[in-house]
């Protein structure tokens, strides 16, 4: 199974970045048995839009075919394509690594809806 | 006559000029003002009318018929609003808050695999007092354009209109969408203003607009006295314009505002002399 992380890098070491939408990267992490089997980092291209980010980071990350995707912070435009995809969120912070560890150890807990508005800002 | 209160800055005074203009003007002729700040409308408030609601506000939403679709993604592609998402080898999907209607998509799919739904995205409200009937329209939070709520209620009102010696609309702070949709079609846009940089940058902002618009402007001065209006006065000049009336910064004034009633003072009775 393919999921994918927001991340303030492009590995494992980096953190889960606090937002979906406006993330800098994606980590594309290929998990089976239990392992991790490949990690891929894709520039969040969306996250300079003006409007609309979270919509075209979820439509990115969906055509890498991922099963599930963990973040911090979900928007509700975004929250609404994984829904109708099907794709499973999960909340997660700290670092990419440990937070996949608790994803597979069926740890981390599903987000169904969206966490806040549109166009919030963490900084 | 159809007469536009804007003017570029937030809370110069738009309401209260346009629910003291709708006052005054109802002693002596019929008035309907319309509260076209959709986002946040609140002339009846300031006129102590208790608005019904008439019509719920509709716009067509793009539906996909599965049967048809051959997943091209070309809806998605075509869409300039972000409002439908495509991912390889799935139906596309339609965030509908973004969506503005503008049937694009339905156009441009190949395999006509798109049918109209209907999602509310506003309401219209009437309310009457005395010779002035109140018609504000009212945007769901969350909707992305608010000038097809503008539009609709304009198009409610056409027929209306002929009823009424006056016609005053009430537009949102601001220079985009929602306030051309307001000031298309008016004789005259009455742009109110402060003696303040913002005020003064705005202004000058919705001063272009109009000119562009071919709307006849004026320029009502509210809160005159709070700083040298020399730079509105400045800013008229360089369009060769008036300033048709000045409201003072007052106690009396402030208190009518607070208490949620309309104003009266002689610079209402100066710009009805102006624009009769």
């Amino acid at each position: 199974m393919k999921i994918a992380v927001s991340s303030t890098g492009k590995d494992l070491e980096s953190e889960v970045d606090l937002r979906f939408g406006r993330c800098p990267f994606f980590l594309i992490v290929e998990i089976g048995d239990k392992e991790i089997k490949n990690v891929k980092a894709i520039e969040n291209t969306a996250a300079a839009q003006m409007g609309g980010a979270g919509i075209t980071a979820a439509e990115m990350v969906a055509n890498e075919k991922v099963g599930a995707v963990i973040t911090t912070n979900l928007g509700p435009r975004a929250s609404q394509v994984f829904q109708q995809l099907g794709i499973k969120v999960y909340q997660a912070q700290g670092k990419i690594k440990e937070a996949i560890q608790q994803f597979i150890d069926g740890k981390l807990i599903k987000i169904n809806e969206a966490t806040g508005p549109m166009h919030r800002d963490f900084k | 006559m159809r007469i536009a209160i804007t003017g570029g800055k937030g809370g110069t005074g738009k309401s209260t000029v346009a629910t003291a203009l709708a006052s005054e003007l109802s002693k002596n002729s019929k008035v309907l003002l319309i509260d076209a700040d959709v986002d946040c409308p609140d002339d009846d408030i300031i006129l102590s009318i208790k608005l019904k609601k008439v019509k719920d506000v509709e716009n067509m939403i793009p539906k996909i018929d599965k049967n048809k679709c051959i997943k091209c993604g070309k809806c998605s592609q075509i869409c300039q609003e972000n409002a439908i998402v495509f991912v390889k080898g799935e139906f596309p999907i339609l965030v509908a808050e973004q969506c503005t209607g503008c049937r694009a998509c339905k156009i441009g799919c190949p395999v006509n695999a798109i049918n109209e739904e209907k999602q509310k995205i506003g309401e219209i409200f009437i309310g009457k007092k005395e010779n002035i009937t109140l018609i504000s329209g009212k945007m769901k939070p969350g909707i992305e354009e608010s000038s097809l709520i503008v539009n609709a209620v304009k198009k409610y009102v056409k027929q209306k209109e002929k009823n009424y010696d006056y016609v005053i609309i009430d537009t949102a702070a601001g220079t985009h969408c929602p306030v051309i949709a307001a000031l298309l079609d008016v004789d005259l846009g009455i742009a109110v203003t402060e003696p303040t940089p913002l005020g003064n940058h705005d202004l000058k902002l919705i001063l272009q607009l109009m000119k562009k618009l071919n709307v006849k402007a004026k320029i009502v001065l509210n809160r005159s006295d709070i700083a040298d209006k020399k730079i509105i006065e400045k800013t008229a000049k360089k369009f060769a314009l008036k300033i048709i009336a000045e409201i003072p910064y007052s106690k009396e004034i402030e208190k009518s505002y607070s208490e949620g009633k309309p104003i009266e003072h002689e610079a209402i009775k100066k710009i009805l002399g102006e624009i009769k």
